[in-house]
């Protein structure tokens, strides 16, 4: 149509701001670096089972006799577990859940915060209260002990954990995204648009979306940072898949092997590992949400 | 939820005609309800009593069609040169939005029509730019050209240039001035600055707490304003000359004192030259056909006790405040 040609549209706005806010992030050395590391986790899920150099279930035998809790050796650099496993190739396989559980409960999250938080300050009044109560009830669900029961009612299960993740956690995203399209919709930009006879629907993506994004995206990233935070926990204490190797699975089963003041190898790396990604998307969350909130804003030239 | 709904009145009874080739300036302390006016004026805000017309019907009875015949004639130009554009649109994407959404073809040559008569030149330097790389005075041209881009009869300005610097001021007023002849634009320009008014407005209406106390040709109000309040406000227009001999506006307080509960006349708390009969409402009295004024200083019969004062230029502060 007429409206592409004009180079005006709202996709090219969009490419606009992606590429924009991809420079902001590689402009300053923290961000890249937390960056770097989530890609990397990426690489990492994306590749880790072909080149494991064992099966994650595949016990180690030596000499007829299973390799239980081998120190890190060439043979196993990250040594093996009770079971005779590599933990290496563990890990390697582990990443896969890992990152699938931050980017699937992320999403969720930001999904449906973005739905109720936007309806909720568009729209105002009633829809606004009655969505802004729902959220407060929400609020008022302890996450652990209603995913411990929710996950019994619903057999435990990968997705089933995910889901019970992003459907409570949702609440931070939605309630502070409305209090941003409060703001933008009293922004004369806004108004003028309206005047000139805009929709709600051309309003909201050309005109809120794109505003919100920076909020949106920080939000993301920390649901992507807690959903593998609490799905390690719900590993921890055993309420999530325990065929998913995931790396809270693997620190649950150094933990209940009673090992794990011995086989230092077996708990630390998929506990850092955790910790590392779960800080990387935070902090790139934080300091991205901060660096776009300053740039552009009028404050700034 | 829902319950206990305060009323805030911010503009009451003002009548205001319209016609093409002048601007109308209405001025006021803030908070008088000059931009709420303004927003009710563009279809913003519901008017609860009253009627906004437009071409002679009301707007509240519009269909989805009229209204969008509306929205294409009547436009609003807003005061924060900071929030008028959106931050993530460049020009020419904030100027082509009122054509997208009228579905009107031949856009480029439309947009760069505009972006050329608000004199931002030359058009291809401006066009890509995002709003941050552009001055105030930049920005505000572009808020004026995407007000313009559809043509419209009427356009509404709230303090255009209220934030921008003087010379600045200065030249956007002569362009929206010689704009405003060019296209034949009906204008109302809404400002609390009296000096910007004058330069730019052939009438001017004042508000006070929402009413219009007085109105009248420009040269007429600058030179003889009849209301306590007008009288107020255009002596305390800055004379750049440091020895300038001059009197002090007598006004003290804010508009704000409860001004609007009151029964009589809602200047009545602040004004120098109060009498017993502004315990009632003034009603508008025409001194001239075009000069209106709101004040009991004016209003033929006096009551009882009060005789009318009429008063003399230049001996308006009494009240020994």
């Amino acid at each position: 149509m007429t409206y592409r040609s004009a180079a005006t549209g709202p996709l090219e706005t969009y490419r606009r701001n992606v590429r924009r806010g991809l420079a902001l992030v590689l402009s300053d050395r923290t961000t890249t670096t937390y960056l770097a590391i989530i890609c990397g986790a990426f690489v990492l899920a994306l590749v880790g089972p072909w080149i494991a150099p064992y099966e994650y279930n595949q016990t180690v035998y030596v000499d007829g006799r299973i390799h239980r809790l081998a120190t890190p050796s060439l043979a196993h650099p990250l040594g093996t577990t009770w079971e005779g496993y590599d933990v290496l190739s563990r890990l390697l396989y582990g990443a896969r859940p890992s990152v699938l559980t931050g980017v699937l409960g992320g999403g969720l999250i930001i999904s449906v915060g973005l739905l109720v938080g936007v309806t909720a300050g568009w729209y105002g009044g009633n829809v606004d209260a009655a969505l802004m109560r729902m959220t407060d009830v929400f609020y008022g669900v302890p996450l652990i002990p209603f995913a411990i029961v929710l996950v019994a009612l619903l057999n435990i299960g990968f997705y089933t954990s995910i889901a019970v993740i992003g459907l409570l956690l949702w609440r931070n995203s939605a309630r502070v995204l409305r209090a941003q399209v409060l703001q933008l919709k009293a922004r004369p930009y806004v108004k003028a648009a309206r005047a000139t006879g805009a929709g709600n629907t051309r309003i909201v993506v050309r005109h809120v979306l794109p505003n919100i994004a920076p909020m949106a995206i920080m939000f993301f990233a920390l649901g992507v940072g807690h959903s593998i935070l609490i799905e390690a926990s719900l590993s921890f204490l055993g309420i999530a898949d325990p065929f998913v190797p995931s790396w809270g699975v693997m620190v649950r089963n150094a933990y209940n092997s009673g090992t794990m003041s011995r086989a230092w190898w077996w708990a630390l790396p998929p506990g850092i590992l955790i910790a590392t990604l779960v800080v990387s998307f935070c902090m790139l969350g934080r300091k991205y949400g901060s660096m776009a909130g300053n740039e552009g804003n009028g404050t700034t030239y | 939820m829902g319950r206990d709904r305060k009323t805030v009145t911010a503009v009451d009874d003002v009548s205001l005609a319209l016609r093409p080739g002048i601007a109308h300036g209405i001025v006021g302390e803030s908070g008088c309800g000059k931009s709420s006016l303004l927003d009710v004026l563009a279809g913003l805000e519901s008017v609860d009593g009253g009627a906004v017309t437009y071409d002679g019907r009301p707007t509240a009875e519009f269909s989805r069609r009229d209204w969008m015949a509306f929205r294409r004639d009547v436009q609003i130009v807003f005061q924060n040169p900071f929030e008028s554009l959106d931050p993530k649109l460049t020009v020419r994407e904030a100027i082509a939005e009122p054509l997208a959404v009228h579905s009107i073809d031949d856009r480029h040559e439309r947009i760069e029509t505009a972006v050329e008569r608000v004199e931002l030149r030359p058009v291809e330097r401006y066009l890509e730019k995002l709003p941050h790389q552009l001055s105030g005075g930049e920005r505000q041209r572009v808020s004026i050209a995407r007000a313009l881009v559809l043509e419209p009869s009427v356009l509404l300005a709230d303090e255009p240039v209220s934030m921008l610097d003087v010379s600045t001021q200065a030249n956007i007023l002569s362009m929206l001035s010689s704009l405003i002849d060019e296209l034949d634009l009906s204008v109302l320009y809404v400002s609390h600055d009296i000096s910007t008014v004058g330069y730019l407005c052939d009438e001017v209406s004042v508000m006070y707490l929402g009413e219009v106390v007085e109105s009248a040709p420009t040269n007429r109000l600058l030179g003889e304003p009849a209301h306590p309040y007008s009288r107020a406000l255009i002596d305390a227009v800055p004379i750049p000359d440091p020895y300038a001999e001059r009197e002090r506006t007598a006004l003290v307080g804010t508009p704000d004192g409860g001004g609007r509960d009151r029964t009589g006349c809602l200047f009545g708390d602040r004004c120098p030259d109060r009498t017993p009969a502004c315990e009632r409402r003034p009603e508008p009295v025409a001194l001239e056909p075009t000069h209106r004024v709101s004040c009991h200083l004016y209003t033929e019969e006096p009551t009882d006790e009060t005789a009318v004062r009429t008063p003399v230029p230049g001996e308006h502060h009494g009240g020994g405040r």
